[in-house]
């Protein structure tokens, strides 16, 4: 791509060169070679399976509840992903000020950034979709390179839609709280779908049938869910077919510079006030004088707890969390097995809340200098900040198996007893395969390298096996209980040096 | 305090044969340094010199290949403690918790060297007052500017009243009028029989304040004393008997 320094151009190229090396680190070219290989992969089944597979795509258009439906739980996804996009590229990164004191339009800027935003979000239906365009090509159904444009458009269209939300907010909240509740919606709006597929399995028998008539009826021939709908346009415009084609390109491409042309004065002027205005959060004020704490141990867990409670990105990892484990809740307990899939679930969630809370504890503390430099003994610090883990999850544990001791003692014990071997094994591997990180990374953290992460999760899988097997698998207790203490042994023994390194 | 410890009373910092390598690269080479207690002192040196290095290694965030460092008789290394207690260590760009008002940090850091609460919280609101930074105190850190961050981490160092600060570029991003109250407030400091350590690129500051200096160059003490002293070590190259410290300061690190 050649452009003059200072075009939209070069910007864009910039842009696309710094979300390029933030997709894979040091790995870049591991992603490159194997995206590479899959690619070419895909390519080949799409020539092999599309004659057959595209008399079986017009087939299900007869039934656009499926195609349609799959097309919008995509949407909901990329609206998801250009909303974390939209918080990253506007409110986080802060190149903004560097890019503001240019001689670029605003304008400009702005647009350079929802392109490369559109561009990071249609990066997966591209590489999904795009090897059957290129297979129609060839074999004889040149109308499948429609789905060029309607990856574009919707990209395009999903970035809009994710750039007036976040608008929204910044509009509603401020910039600061816009950046929390962004990601949290982000996040929410990724899980809805999962939480209205399970929606039958919730309902009760009455409702459940009501709702399958009232799907009949919609989808009739001249329903709002039938054939015709305009809501399944997108599909029939990825098969060639010329008015939707032309509705969702101009609806998506429009809509994106809809977006830019409402929202960039607002998006520029909300991001500036959180660099030079920003001093709206405030914690209450403690009156005439403050009344401190004392001893190390009350000290550092409010403090690890405050800091834990005012950061809006471990609550919302924790309400995911819980929000994933709700069908499995109405499931385990309409059908009586609470034992089969509720226990092994919570000790799954106990065990990933309480390993998220540790590696934030130990291993992101903000100012490791500090309590360096103080006379306490390090080993002493991380035992605590292991407590502060492990503790509040304790608390929530504690009352659930006391209620549900009541309808099944057995499985309230398991799940008290895996539950609290779960957090501790995750704790404790962080004590004991250290590894600095930021607490901003909290979710990739498994991604920073180091065998922790692998470890934790070899713990966790141990201890929701032994919860399985309380609910009848016995024989497989055995197996469970080693991979539970082989992954707590393995953290003690590889982290010997890292140990060494942090405690002296 | 034992044996050769005694040699080092009155003396709050004394640091024999220093030395530490990153791979190839010697950051600090046998240095040797003794500071008396109620000494205001300032190590200078060009970028690279080792200053933050040895710093470090006083406060005992690393270690050392070889040599040791006494802190009011205390050895960092085998008294760690006991070192740590009477002293203080304030980065050159400290990491403070954004989502902890300044009060809440203050609470923290005296939690960790075990002050008593009443106490703690009198001594933070008279620090917070000085530094003009009692009107913010319920608010998060995260929206504070780096002087008033680093007024705060100020705070953090001194609310435990160390007999011993090391301080690595303490005024970096201070107005002038902040600049003069840590000043004024070091000088009060030392003025009541403490020690003070600091590194500055602002020769002005180490001219104004420091009683002695140290010039340390690839890792090694390259002058000490004075500032006449180190004029009259310089005087015959520079020519003049007035000269000012930035004079002294690169004739010593001039190049090879």
């Amino acid at each position: 791509m050649s452009a003059s320094p200072g075009s939209w151009l070069w910007l864009l190229r910039n842009e696309l060169r710094l979300n390029w090396r933030g997709i894979g680190g040091s790995h870049l070219w591991l992603i490159a070679v194997g995206g590479g290989l899959l690619w070419a992969c895909m390519h080949w089944a799409a020539w092999v399976a599309l004659p057959g597979g595209y008399k079986f795509f017009q087939m299900m258009l007869k039934v656009p509840i499926l195609s349609g439906g799959l097309f919008w739980v995509s949407v909901s996804l990329l609206v998801s992903q250009a909303m974390t996009s939209t918080v990253t590229a506007l409110i986080d990164r802060g190149d903004l000020d560097l890019l503001l004191s240019s001689p670029l339009s605003q304008r400009t800027i702005f647009l350079v950034r929802g392109l490369s935003i559109a561009v990071s979000v249609s990066l997966l239906p591209a590489f999904a979709l795009l090897p059957v365009a290129h297979a129609g090509l060839f074999r004889g159904f040149p109308g499948l390179m429609a789905i060029y444009p309607v990856v574009i458009s919707t990209a395009l269209g999903c970035t809009a839609a994710g750039m007036l939300l976040t608008m929204t907010l910044l509009r509603l909240l401020g910039a600061r709280r816009a950046r929390t509740a962004g990601q949290i919606m982000a996040a929410f709006i990724g899980v809805a779908f999962f939480l209205v597929f399970q929606l039958p399995n919730l309902l009760p028998a009455d409702t459940k049938r009501a709702f399958a008539a009232w799907l009949n009826t919609g989808m009739q021939e001249s329903g709002p869910l039938g054939p015709a709908s305009a809501l399944w346009w997108p599909v029939r415009a990825m098969l060639g077919e010329a008015l939707p084609l032309l509705a969702v390109t101009a609806g998506g491409i429009g809509g994106f510079f809809l977006a830019v042309g409402l929202t960039y004065r607002r998006f520029i002027s909300g991001t500036q006030e959180a660099v030079t205005g920003g001093r709206a959060s405030s914690a209450k004020d403690s009156g005439a004088g403050p009344l401190f704490r004392s001893g190390l141990v009350r000290v550092l867990l409010f403090k690890e707890w405050k800091l834990v409670l005012r950061d809006m990105q471990v609550i919302s990892q924790a309400l995911l969390q819980i929000l994933y484990l709700i069908p499995l809740f109405f499931l385990g307990f309409r059908s009586g097995h609470q034992d089969q899939y509720l226990t092994p679930g919570l000790v799954a969630v106990t065990a990933m809340l309480c390993g998220n809370i540790a590696w934030i504890t130990i291993n992101a503390e903000d100012a490791p200098e500090l309590i360096a430099t103080a006379p306490v003994s390090v080993a002493r610090v991380l035992w605590i900040k292991a407590a502060a883990a492990v503790l509040p999850v304790l608390a929530a544990l504690l009352p659930l198996s006391v209620w549900w001791s009541l309808r099944d003692p057995l499985a309230a014990a398991t799940l008290l007893l895996c539950g609290t071997g779960a957090m501790i094994s995750a704790a404790l591997i962080q004590i004991w395969c250290p590894r600095a990180g930021n607490r901003r990374d909290l979710k990739n953290r498994h991604k920073q390298g180091g065998p922790g992460g692998y470890i934790e999760l070899a713990g966790t899988i141990g201890w929701v096996g032994i919860a399985a097997c309380a609910g009848g698998y016995w024989r497989w207790l055995p197996l469970a209980a080693a991979v539970a203490a082989a992954a707590a042994l393995t953290a003690w023994f590889l982290g010997r040096g890292a140990r060494e390194a942090i405690w002296g | 305090m034992t044996g050769e410890n005694e040699n080092d009373a009155g003396s709050a910092l004394t640091v024999k044969g220093l030395s530490k390598s990153f791979g190839q690269k010697c950051a600090v080479d046998k240095l040797d340094l003794a500071i008396p207690a109620g000494e205001f002192h300032a190590l200078l040196g060009p970028n690279g010199a080792g200053k933050t290095t040895t710093l470090r290694m006083v406060a005992g965030l690393l270690r050392p290949d070889a040599g040791s460092v006494s802190i009011l008789g205390h050895d960092i290394s085998k008294e760690t403690t006991a070192a740590k207690n009477l002293t203080a260590f304030l980065p050159d760009d400290p990491l403070l918790y954004g989502k902890l008002t300044p009060l809440e940090y203050l609470e923290f850091v005296a939690g960790l060297w075990a002050m008593p609460a009443g106490a703690a919280g009198k001594r933070a609101r008279e620090l917070l007052e000085w530094l003009e930074l009692w009107g913010n105190r319920g608010e998060y850190v995260e929206g504070f500017s780096r002087g008033m961050r680093q007024k705060l981490a100020l705070a953090g160092a001194m609310i435990h009243d160390p007999k011993l600060m090391i301080l690595d570029e303490p005024l970096t991003g201070l107005d002038a009028r902040a600049a003069r109250s840590v000043k004024d407030m070091l000088v009060d400091y030392v003025s009541r029989g403490n020690t003070v350590v600091l590194t500055t690129h602002i020769l002005e500051i180490a001219e104004r304040l420091a009683e002695r200096i140290s010039i340390i160059l690839n890792g090694r003490i390259v002058a000490q004393g004075t500032l006449d002293e180190l004029r009259s070590r310089t005087g015959a190259a520079i020519g003049s008997a007035g000269a000012t410290l930035e004079d002294v300061f690169l004739e010593l690190t001039e190049p090879a």
